[in-house]
């Protein structure tokens, strides 16, 4: 056929996922298209040469639709779910939903039949999968893929066994009474001890090992005699791994046995035992390191030089391929210990507290979500036993600290929300207030300000005056429907950008012409959806990814959102935080500043597919929640 | 019927001919196997008949003088091609081209001498059409040289039902007492006026369908159903 079909090869070679295919796979799969022109107002959905086929837009637009909440019913109108322009790929015609496809402009069309191009694709499950999944599978095996990299970029797969090991390994003869062995390691401090079989032998035949948990499940649970030589509760069929295997593999062997204690050997004798424990600390170094840091912090300078690390650590994670999620987690743990130390240090120079209170963060700190780069939001609860002249002392905490989060990075919040505003550092009695006002008599202005509050988590102080007020919001919220409409009704202002045809809707002016905001357009609209159904449905969690497994659990989830659903918002959570993680790794790398403004330029086609298909999953949510009202 | 036959022009005898040369002609001749498939009926459903869209790259205008370097055609059927059917053949011609007309064309005189002879090419060439009707834009270059290449390779030249793009737009420009300029009619600019996108031109092939894809937007497949072949042909 030679390069006759040129043309039509390279019009179907771009479009995703044919992009990923050798060219002589798409020269088989141009073979099998047939052209073919529809005229506007044409419903493609019955028409019987069209189907079971993927349709190609070479040229016209086609819409999607699909009728309101009852079709038969005027109040519905048909309503336009997305179009597909020039260059686009459209599967209505093989997925199995009501929605119809209609004609908008006349079209030049290119189809191919699903059943005739399987066989060509038998190689390429992959692009099978995406050209005949849901968006939401779509998005699940995108996920299953981000975490593959993770674990192979996982620091467990550039390091040895030998290079973990903390410790060598602690013997005891076989002979030795169970007592012994329990008090060798409780003196050591170590969970297992590797038994001696012949004494001064060291090969892996000649070795047992015992752990406290044999001492628990083996001796005093069956009323073994403590006397008892260790023999009696030992493995003796241990399962080693040779000091130069990777870390990785060390971490995969333990989960499989569910072992926590594996005994490493070098040319076939002991060398050691590798703890689970010692494999996790590795896993966190860089975290944990920072974190001990911050503790022995002394004065704010240092802190701060800490904290100004922290962009660099986040980048570094990123490189590094860990999930988005653990990042978020790792530096709100940092951010937290930051704070802790802060409020520590605040009180060495004013005295201590004349009062318990509690400091809480608001926002996405609490919901352990938080970033570099992001924006301090904080508050501070007052015993209400707190008299008028102490509350200056409160003044001055709330002002060192947010100061000092300030020059760690964590920057003053534009719209005001720190405990060094004199509305957000209040007693008890105040709180609660403010809490029954937004509930009660929500007004959509204050709601949007104030949103963020619903996702709290204590930093420092009393437990107890956080868990109150927590208690009480649940126990309006997941009553008050009018509260939860407003809640919904505000989420509307956050819409995906999704366009009807071809792309994203982009910002058309200004210095971020032609980008989306990542942050407020695709993420929040996921935090707000979780908050809502944790509101309405009573949970405590405030991570979003934990609300909404709580969510998926419930056993009144299916009255808020489906389990599905939910599940789905999960996957595209994921998705679009490690997107948002990636593109500050790419402007950081060009020296751009660091925001949330993504340019669908600058990801691959298949990221845009993707992307689009999570718009889709919280745009049908979206719309979901709005039809409640 | 008398009167039929007297009011039909001799390009819509096809049918009569291809019977009388069948008659006459060797059952060894090549074109015997051609002239042995019957032809749609004038009165047949338009979108019932199978069409091959067709398209010719030539040395010059000339059918006697000039030769044909090129051949591409590809199948239509209920208003869909296929491009599972594509043909394209390059023809070996012993004259070298000239620079003006293989810039026009692109085809090499390497290509031209490492292509097919006339009469193999023409030979599979007419196993495509048998039966089917021509379809192609500016009917004159591909009716006079298959009939002269018929001529030469078989001895006699059968009549071939042809649609021609070109015809059917200067029908409606008519219709619609649109003042057109020959530029108008050319396939380029007809179909940027059916906003049908860029194509690479004269390439047989790639002609041939930008030719078919020009006619489904003249003669739009639901139109088809209540069409005849009669009202298209030229």
């Amino acid at each position: 056929m030679g390069n006759e079909l040129i043309e039509h090869l390279m019009f179907v070679q771009q479009i995703p996922p044919f992009d990923t295919l050798p060219k002589a796979t798409v020269q088989q799969l141009v073979k099998n298209i047939t052209i073919t022109y529809v005229t506007a107002e044409q419903e493609l959905t019955t028409t019987a040469s069209l189907k079971g086929t993927i349709l190609l837009v070479k040229k016209g637009v086609l819409a999607k639709k699909q009728s309101g909440e009852e079709s038969s019913s005027s109040d519905h109108p048909i309503e336009t779910i997305e179009k597909y322009s020039d260059g686009d790929l459209c599967r209505q015609l093989i997925l199995n939903d009501d929605a119809i496809l209609v004609v908008e402009e006349d079209a030049l069309l290119y189809c191919l039949s699903l059943d005739s191009i399987l066989p060509l694709l038998n190689d390429f499950p992959e692009v099978l999968q995406f050209l005949t999944a849901s968006p939401e599978t779509r998005l699940k095996q995108t996920i299953i893929s981000q975490h593959a990299t993770e674990l192979s970029a996982s620091p467990l797969n550039n390091s040895l066994v030998g290079d973990l090991l903390s410790k060598s390994a602690a013997t005891i003869p076989q002979y030795h009474s169970i007592v012994q062995a329990a008090e060798k390691m409780t003196e050591l401090g170590y969970s297992s001890l590797v038994v001696l079989k012949n004494e001064g032998a060291t090969h892996l035949s000649d070795l047992g090992i015992i752990t406290d948990r044999d001492i628990r499940v083996r001796c005093v649970a069956k009323s073994l005699p403590f006397t008892s030589p260790v023999s009696e509760i030992m493995t003796s069929n241990v399962i080693s791994i040779d000091a130069n295997s990777l870390a990785f593999d060390a971490l995969i062997m333990m989960i499989d046995k569910n072992i926590h204690h594996l005994p490493v050997t070098k040319n076939g004798h002991l060398f050691g035992v590798i703890t689970i424990t010692d494999l996790m600390h590795k896993e966190a170094q860089n975290a944990a390191h920072l974190i001990s840091v911050i503790r022995r912090a002394k004065t704010v300078d240092e802190l701060v030089k800490v904290g100004i690390m922290l962009p660099e650590l986040q980048l570094k994670m990123t490189k590094l391929g860990i999930a988005g999620l653990q990042i978020g987690k790792s530096i709100s743990a940092l951010s937290k210990a930051l704070t802790i130390q802060l409020i520590e240090l605040a009180q060495q120079e004013l005295g201590n507290a004349p009062v318990p209170f509690a400091w809480f963060s608001a926002g996405s700190l609490a919901r352990q979500e938080q970033l570099a780069y992001s924006d301090q939001d904080n508050g501070l609860i007052i015993s209400d036993s707190v008299s008028r002249e102490q509350l200056d002392w409160f003044k001055q905490l709330a002002d060192f600290v947010c100061d000092g989060l300030n020059l760690c990075g964590f920057v003053y919040c534009p719209g005001n929300v720190m405990a060094s505003n004199d509305k957000w550092r209040q007693t008890a009695s105040v709180w609660r207030e403010y809490f029954r006002t937004w509930i009660d008599t929500p007004s959509p202005q204050a709601l949007l300000n104030s949103s963020i509050f619903f996702d709290l988590s204590l930093v420092y102080g009393d437990s107890q005056l956080i868990d109150d007020i927590k208690q009480y919001v649940l126990s309006k919220t997941s009553k008050s429907t009018l509260f939860l409409a407003h809640l919904s009704k505000n989420m509307q202002s956050n819409r995906p950008p999704l366009g009807f045809i071809r792309d994203f809707v982009l910002i058309s002016s200004g210095e971020n012409k032609s980008t989306m905001d990542l942050k407020h357009n695709a993420i929040a609209p996921i935090v707000d959806l979780a908050r809502i159904y944790a509101l309405a449905l009573g949970i405590e969690e405030t991570s979003t990814i934990e609300r909404l497994k709580k969510v998926s659990e419930h056993k009144l989830g299916n009255s808020v959102v489906s389990r599905s659903s939910a599940l789905s918002l999960i996957d595209a959570f994921e998705f679009l935080v490690q997107l948002k993680l990636s593109l500050y790794l790419k402007k950081h790398a060009s020296n751009l500043p660091v925001n949330n403004y993504l340019s669908p330029k600058d990801i691959s086609r298949l990221e845009r597919t993707h992307l689009k298909d999570a718009f889709k999953v919280i745009k049908s949510l979206q719309d979901v929640r709005q039809a409640v009202l | 019927m008398f009167l039929d036959w007297l009011f039909t022009p001799v390009s819509h005898q096809y049918e009569a001919r291809r019977v009388e040369l069948l008659n006459k002609i060797d059952k060894n001749n090549n074109l015997y196997a051609f002239l042995s498939v019957p032809m749609p009926a004038l009165n047949s459903e338009l979108s019932s008949v199978e069409i091959v869209s067709v398209d010719f790259e030539t040395t010059g205008l000339d059918a006697v003088k000039d030769k044909l370097l090129s051949i591409g055609c590809v199948n239509m059927a209920q208003g869909q091609i296929q491009l599972g059917s594509c043909f394209h053949e390059i023809i070996a011609i012993e004259q070298p081209l000239s620079a003006d007309n293989v810039a026009i064309h692109t085809i090499t005189d390497n290509e031209t001498q490492n292509g097919k002879s006339l009469k193999q090419v023409f030979d599979a060439f007419l196993m495509k059409i048998a039966g089917k009707v021509l379809l192609v834009h500016f009917n004159q270059i591909e009716r006079e040289f298959i009939k002269q290449a018929c001529i030469e390779l078989y001895g006699v030249a059968p009549v071939i039902p042809m649609i021609d793009t070109l015809c059917l737009a200067k029908k409606e420009f008519a219709r619609q007492d649109f003042p057109f300029d020959p530029q108008d009619l050319t396939l380029e600019n007809l179909r940027k006026r059916a906003q049908l996108p860029f194509y690479q031109q004269h390439h047989a092939l790639s002609d041939a369908i930008a030719t078919a894809e020009l006619y489904l937007t003249m003669i739009k497949p639901k139109c088809a159903a209540n069409m005849q072949l009669k009202d298209v042909l030229i």
